[in-house]
């Protein structure tokens, strides 16, 4: 028998969002997920087609739009609201189930990407990342539409060859981030451990033989972490025992807690300070003459030139957190991968600010070039202004979003160091200061003037 | 240990709250053709660097223009195809920001194209192109007609790139499709 796992929120301040009738025979009925899966997927359709063959300025293609101005934004929002929500609504997740119901093979997933999907995952993100500033993908909507079909020829492939979504769980650099986000969202699935001591059928893994079972290979009775759980509800439609649990929580606690850290999920967290660096500064009005000064030193390549000042934004966060974890490791005896894989979660709420402020940005500031071009979609030709909202009331929401994701990394390094009453202190002070320059570098990065998407 | 946090994450908050971020203005639609007539100057505007098969959606700007009512855009083909584009006035939506683009706006072309409307005259269109090659594009008003020649290109993602992906996607797909066929009870 497996031994059940205790829920970041305690039985006393549970707060069970299931305990709604309407919301648990809503999860519970075959119109969740499909009734936003699928007209995702058909959105998605429309976006692959505008992208691949619409127009090819930016500001004109509906698929750039919809893409980069309204979903990119919303989906560290959606993942701090609700987890890992839209893993079960994304397309890719809704193509690999069509394609595994008629070709799938179901072959069990190999161990290699068990063993190294994380770091498959971190590379992919940080290429993507690469490539993106090389290649132009955000602002060419050929580029977006090629990325899309790259990813949609791995989600078919992956679909047929291997069982369940082996694609979000162990290849998707979405799936990635998502997965860290979720640590610090406000809402967690678990199970409840008393009930899940009784249970024989193990059918929240299994699949009851109507509804499948957990589609990215979670066990709900031991799952304590909400990285892997895309709250799809196929757990809360099989169990027999209404085991499940869907509680709020305050935001990053789990991150507070987390009982077998990984070096390579730290790793992320960190490297995807790099990456929102990496994003701002690119978008800077100093952003053209420091890669003149960077082509004038690399014999005018430009590939070479913006490849030297990635690795350099890159390798920042990476070292001044892996200087952090050695003087902390120093202080409590502690080696350093296992310091850098314990604070290295703390970071998450910066990042997820980080990536939610700057998408505000493009969201409110040219927002209403997804209006312009649905109406010219319908023959109704409107054009003008793309911001929703005046430059100041972007500035304060991203600065108060900002200010909330500091206090929530440094109060997370906070706790995971007050875990240890003898050395915390001492383990905690190099990473405040670590977290202090994340902090000032963001907020002087938000002070510069941005370039648009779209 | 608590007391040491707040006043490094008020700090922090502290100085968040007091940045500014101004916004610079991006790129607008590309320029297909800049054509002058007169005391009239006119920008035609196209979806994509250069027109392409397909349908083009052409944004015509004109300033200068005495009669506003009766502009008139039409293509003519490599084999001597005439299309006509269906001009209609464009609306200029302003922004929060008064759908001026100052450099502390925050909004992208649109904005740039507001400001201009105050002494332009807008009009959009549709049309399908159906041949590449170079095509003279003609703009008729107040009398005067000007042509100049644009080049139109094949539309859509590179055939390696389509042959790639398709051959990936449906290899696969008919892989397992014949190794279910073969499986004892016709599925896995």
């Amino acid at each position: 028998m497996v031994a059940a796992r205790k829920p970041t929120v305690s039985p006393e301040e549970s707060n069970n969002l299931l305990d709604s009738p309407w919301l648990k025979a809503f999860l519970k009925s075959r119109w969740f997920p499909a009734l936003f899966s699928y007209p995702t997927l058909l959105v998605f359709g429309y976006i692959i087609y505008a992208l691949l063959w619409g127009p090819e300025a930016a500001s004109a293609n509906l698929g750039t739009s919809l893409t980069w101005v309204l979903w990119w934004p919303l989906i560290p929002i959606l993942m701090f609201t609700m987890g890992r929500f839209w893993c079960a609504i994304c397309p890719f997740a809704t193509t690999i189930d069509i394609v595994q119901k008629f070709f799938g093979l179901g072959r069990p997933v190999p161990a290699f990407l068990k063993k190294y999907g994380i770091w498959i995952i971190d590379a992919v993100f940080i290429l993507i990342t690469w490539s993106d500033h090389v290649f132009g993908i955000v602002e060419s909507p050929r580029g977006s539409g090629y990325l899309l079909g790259l990813m949609l020829t791995g989600v078919v492939v992956t679909g047929v060859l291997f069982e369940r979504r082996s694609w979000c769980r162990y290849l998707c650099f979405l799936g990635g981030l998502s997965g860290n986000y979720s640590r610090a969202a406000i809402v967690e699935l678990r199970a409840t451990p008393e009930i899940c001591a009784t249970c024989t059928t193990q059918s929240c893994y299994k699949g009851d033989g109507k509804t499948a079972g957990c589609p990215i290979f979670e066990f709900p009775r031991t799952m304590q972490t909400s990285a892997n759980c895309n709250l799809c509800a196929n757990c809360i439609k099989t169990c027999p025992n209404d085991s499940i649990r869907l509680d709020a929580r305050p935001a990053t606690k789990e991150l507070w807690f987390i009982a077998r850290p990984k070096f390579e999920e730290a790793f992320l967290a960190v490297v995807i300070v790099g990456i929102v660096l990496v994003q701002n500064v690119t978008m800077l009005s100093f952003w053209t003459p420091m890669m003149d000064f960077f082509m004038s030193v690399l014999f005018g390549s430009k590939v070479a030139a913006f490849t030297a000042i990635f690795l350099i934004a890159m390798g920042l966060p990476f070292g001044l957190m892996a200087g952090s974890a050695w003087l902390s490791g120093r202080a409590t005896g502690e080696s350093f991968g296992k310091n850098f894989a314990r604070f290295g979660y703390a970071v998450i709420a910066l990042d997820l600010a980080g990536h939610v402020a700057h998408n505000l940005f493009h969201l409110l500031a040219e927002g209403k070039a997804i209006y312009y071009n649905v109406a010219a979609l319908f023959g109704h030709q409107v054009m003008g202004g793309a911001a929703v909202v005046s430059a100041q009331t972007i500035q304060i929401l991203q600065f108060g979003i900002l200010g909330l994701g500091i206090f929530g990394s440094i109060f997370t390094a906070y706790k995971i160091a007050a875990r240890d009453k003898q050395n915390g202190m001492r383990a905690f002070w190099p990473h405040l200061v670590v977290l202090v320059i994340f902090s000032v570098v963001n907020v002087w990065l938000f002070t510069m003037p941005m370039e648009h998407r779209v | 240990m608590k007391h040491r946090i707040w006043p490094v994450a008020a700090a922090a908050l502290l100085l968040a709250a007091g940045a500014a971020s101004p916004a610079l203005a991006g790129g607008g639609l590309p320029v297909i053709t800049s054509l002058r007539a007169g005391d009239t100057d006119v920008t035609i505007y196209g979806d994509s660097l250069l027109m392409h098969t397909g349908t083009n959606t052409l944004t015509v700007e004109a300033t200068g223009l005495h009669d506003s009512h009766g502009p008139e855009l039409s293509l003519i083909g490599p084999d001597g195809t005439t299309l006509s584009v269906p001009l209609e006035p464009l609306h200029i939506v302003a922004g929060p920001d008064g759908g001026h683009g100052d450099s502390h706006g925050s909004s992208g072309h649109g904005d740039d194209h507001a400001t201009a409307a105050a002494d332009a005259v807008w009009f959009r269109g549709k049309v399908a192109v159906r041949t590449t090659g170079y095509w003279k594009v003609q703009f008729h008003m107040d009398g005067k007609t000007v042509t100049d020649e644009v080049k139109v290109v094949e539309n859509g993602p590179s055939r390696a790139y389509l042959a790639f992906t398709g051959l990936a996607m449906g290899g696969t797909i008919v892989y397992g499709a014949i190794v279910r066929r073969r499986q004892p009870n016709g599925r896995r």
